[in-house]
């Protein structure tokens, strides 16, 4: 599920683009709802490992077992 | 060795402790879980820099395309564009409050004792007296049971006080000092334009 609440401003256009971080680190990429602009934003593979140990944490301070 | 059953002194409590106790637990509550974000944020997202810190930052990486007209062939070529950009971890993490948002506390208090003390009430102006006698009523019990059950044996009671809290959590907005942090941290992000697609960005699908 995508948090609406979550957003980058688009680089080209400045529209909020929603994104959520899980998708992000499965390599899935997304585009700015603006229909006149094509932009796509994606995670590289070489940010994905700091990411995801921060997700991490994140996960085991939300289950009490950090 | 024969085990010794608990038995908490239950009568004779001050009314505003067997109030305040639960309330104040939850306000404790509270307390521990903003700590732990803060201290999920200061750990993870921000990296210590002589007396301060900084952002840590990531990479990411943008794709776009442009239409540019062909003159030769009267035709129009798509030419695609990867940019990338850094930006604060922080932006990215999904964080959210999480807080006591409801509290309810049910319980019959059956009252044991009254103590009724008389003080003279203070002026406004320090170290004087105004003379006014005040009185107050301090009510003093035990937290009851609707349910308990009285034996007919006075010895075989069993003490059965129960107090019922009820404590409902919910995700709260980010303050506000830390959606100002996101927002002036996503607002100053630049592209810069990459040359030729490096080979780590050729996993990522177009899917959304």
């Amino acid at each position: 599920m995508i948090n609406k609440d979550q957003y980058i401003p688009c680089q080209v256009c400045n529209t909020p683009v929603p994104f959520d971080t899980n998708q992000f680190l499965r390599g899935v990429s997304f585009s700015c709802p603006n229909p006149k602009c094509d932009a796509r934003y994606g995670l590289p593979m070489a940010s994905r490992g700091v990411v995801r140990d921060t997700m991490d944490q994140l996960e085991k301070l939300k289950s009490g077992h950090h | 060795m024969a085990k010794r059953k608990f038995e908490p002194a239950f009568e004779n409590l001050p009314m505003d402790q067997i109030i305040g106790a639960p309330l104040r637990a939850t306000a404790s509550a509270n307390s521990m879980m903003a700590r732990e974000q803060v201290k999920f944020l200061m750990d993870f997202c921000f990296q210590k820099d002589g007396d301060g810190f900084q952002p840590v930052m990531i990479e990411m990486i943008m794709m776009r395309s442009e239409m540019v007209p062909d003159d030769s062939s009267s035709k129009v070529d798509i030419k695609r564009y990867v940019s990338k950009f850094s930006l604060p971890l922080l932006t990215i993490i999904p964080l959210n409050t999480l807080s006591v948002n409801d509290f309810e506390i049910d319980f019959d208090m059956e009252i044991t004792s009254l103590e009724q003390s008389q003080q003279k009430s203070d002026s406004l102006h320090e170290g004087e007296s105004s003379g006014e006698q005040t009185s107050e009523v301090k009510f003093m019990g035990k937290v009851s049971n609707k349910d308990q059950q009285t034996s007919s044996s006075q010895y075989e009671r069993k003490v059965n006080s129960k107090l019922s809290i009820n404590i409902k959590g919910g995700q709260q907005p980010l303050p506000l000092g830390l959606t100002s942090i996101i927002d002036l941290f996503s607002k100053n992000m630049e592209p810069i334009d990459i040359k030729e697609q490096d080979s780590s960005n050729e996993e990522i699908n177009n899917k959304p």
